[in-house]
């Protein structure tokens, strides 16, 4: 297309022209509040543990890796401990975050529904398959992005096969959805269970991690090999944002508006099962980020697109931080699995969502 | 004769072993108001997609603008062709205004042109009052006004209604009549399915489905007669002159 039309394959959304909404200003308010909570979330990991190192010490260390020296003394474990173990698992923290909150708050708009995130609707699990076969399986033909990769293509199998089973004329039930959920995850958890039969003592202590999720596993190495997968998702999902927002009014009439549906979809499924695999294949099962962080953004911010997706990318960043460095702190020296911090806090909310939903529309048809 | 802007040639549609249309051929002519009328299951609501472009049909053709509907991009049809369905489910919060804002994403992005567009929406509608509201939060007849206030938003030149005032009181029913009247005086080209005979008849045309078969196509005046509404509708209607303007006004009875 020559003209000045608006990104393909979507259309950027016109909703900010809206009269009478005072969201305009929010959308930056809200983004500046999540990029500051990002910086005090991420210095207060790197500072927090067993080695206390405060902010002036980090940003020396820093500096220094980055060959400029500061007049500030810090002691040598502290460095190791910055450079080795916390700063990749920082790192790691908020890019997963990142990938699972805007892996989310994509789902949910395809779906038009509120309820789809990657864990409750299989895309995880169905990761959680192929990293875990490719760990069984011992090989590696694409080296260090073998198991994402696998990661990858579980979970986007899995979501494919939800999305074929629980949306019929355009419209996916709740109930539907979740009930697909429930069998991926059944089918899932089946598999890997086989799995742990033929797997060997060190690759079953793989497979437990990947279950219970932890950002333990943290290296520089590592990191490298899924930080470009979720960059691509969390780069190219908002161009979508326009055409996500049409598809809030049901996909006939996004068609009618322009959108074309079926391209839109194929590349939110591939994009989120990109994210949430690379997520997966780095730390884990890690629940309920993409269903909490999106509504409490949709809550502050409207529910447009333009915001919702970098929001939620930033959001869970934050979440995932947090509750990384919970699960480090909270019971020292013993280290809580992550996945279990998540669904302790997401697990509720799920409930409150489900009950405030029912007390005010009857619930979910 | 006008060119038609938008028109079904021996269009016929089968689900499974059932007929929905059978060989219907009609034009619609730009600066016209043309209603389609017919009973429950009679093939209105195919007609409608089928002319939307978004179900393609077993046989014939649908050309808009001389051009087979299917070789248009989405983008493309959208700026000639704008499709008001029956009703909206909307999952997430967004406001009226924003709903109807919605309406200019098939056209470049110009904020002057699109607030221009929104507003004479929104006042057009008399849906400005609640534009900061949240769509789901209005009533049924507040809502659809509002999803009509998204179609005229779109500014597209050929305009399909799907039963515009189904949850509409009678002063609102007449609002939106007027507005797709002044759609077609404008120079559109208005396609509306209609359940109420009274303003089907207020219509430039009027196309009577029966059975997915076209059974007329004409003024209302020459259409809307007691014998061909009596059988179609298979209930006696008998139709009397309005002493006002002399149109049909059907009756039961």
């Amino acid at each position: 297309m020559t003209d000045t039309d608006r990104a393909r394959p979507g259309v950027t959304s016109p909703v900010s022209t809206a009269p009478g909404t005072p969201r305009a200003g929010r959308r930056r308010a809200v983004l500046t509040v999540l990029i500051g909570l990002l910086l005090a979330a991420g210095l207060a990991n790197i500072g927090l543990g067993a080695v206390g190192i405060p902010p002036p010490q980090v940003i020396a260390i820093l500096a220094d890796h980055a060959g400029i020296h500061l007049n500030i003394a810090y002691t040598e474990q502290q460095d190791a401990v910055l450079w080795a173990i916390r700063l990749p698992r920082v790192a790691m923290a908020a890019i997963v975050g990142c990938g699972l909150g805007i892996a989310g708050a994509a789902l949910q708009g395809i779906f038009r529904n509120p309820l789809a995130d990657p864990g409750l609707i299989g895309v995880s699990s169905g990761a959680a398959v192929g990293a875990a076969g490719m760990i069984v399986l011992g090989a590696a033909p694409l080296g260090l992005a073998t198991v994402p990769l696998a990661a990858f293509l579980g979970g986007a199998a899995a979501t494919a096969l939800v999305y074929a089973c629980a949306r019929y004329r355009g419209r996916t039930e709740v109930v539907t959805l979740l009930l697909c959920g429930i069998a991926v995850n059944t089918i899932a958890g089946a598999v890997i269970g086989l799995l742990t039969v033929i797997a060997s003592d060190a690759e079953l202590r793989g497979i437990v991690f990947w279950s219970l999720g932890s950002m333990g596993g943290a290296t520089w190495h590592n990191l490298a090999s899924i930080a470009p997968l979720i960059a691509v998702a969390v780069l190219v999902l908002p161009r979508l944002a326009g055409s996500l927002d049409l598809l809030a009014l049901g996909e006939r009439e996004a068609g009618h508006l322009g959108v074309h549906t079926e391209r839109v979809r194929i590349a939110v499924v591939t994009l989120a099962a990109l994210a949430t695999g690379a997520g997966v294949a780095a730390a884990g099962i890690v629940g309920f980020v993409g269903l909490v962080v999106p509504h409490i953004v949709r809550l502050l911010a409207g529910p447009g697109h333009r915001t919702v997706l970098p929001a939620s990318a930033l959001g869970g960043a934050v979440t995932l931080l947090a509750a990384d460095l919970a699960a480090r702190t909270v019971a020292v020296p013993a280290e809580i699995p992550l996945g279990v911090v998540t669904a302790l806090i997401g697990g509720p909310f799920f409930l409150a969502l489900v009950v405030r939903t029912r007390r005010r529309h009857g619930g979910w048809g | 004769m006008t060119a038609a802007a938008l028109s079904a040639d021996n269009v016929t549609v089968h689900i499974g072993r059932s007929t929905l249309l059978s060989d219907v051929s009609l034009a619609l002519r730009a600066g016209e108001l043309l209603a389609v009328v017919g009973p429950n299951g009679a093939g209105k609501s195919t007609l409608l997609s089928v002319l939307a472009g978004d179900r393609v049909p077993d046989s014939g053709t649908v050309r808009l603008r001389g051009r087979p509907i299917g070789g248009y991009r989405p983008r493309e049809l959208a700026r000639l062709r704008a499709v008001m369905p029956q009703s909206s489910a909307l999952q997430f919060a967004f406001t009226a205004g924003e709903i109807v804002a919605l309406g200019r994403a098939p056209w470049p992005p110009d904020p002057d042109a699109d607030r221009t567009a929104i507003a004479a929406a929104l006042a057009g509608t008399h849906t400005t009052g609640f534009a900061g509201r949240a769509f789901q939060t209005l009533s049924g007849g507040e809502q659809s006004r509002v999803t009509l206030a998204r179609v005229l938003a779109q500014q597209a030149p050929v305009v399909l209604l799907d039963e515009p005032t189904a949850a509409l009181d009678i002063r609102h029913q007449q609002l939106v009549l007027h507005l797709a009247r002044d759609l077609a005086a404008a120079g559109h080209a208005v396609l509306a399915v209609w359940h109420d005979l009274h303003l089907a008849a207020r219509a430039d045309r009027v196309a009577v489905l029966d059975a997915g078969t076209l059974r007329a196509l004409g003024p209302p005046a020459e259409v809307l007669t007691g014998d061909l509404l009596t059988a179609v509708y298979g209930h006696p209607i008998r139709v009397i002159a309005d002493p006002r303007d002399g149109l049909p006004l059907p009756l039961p009875g």
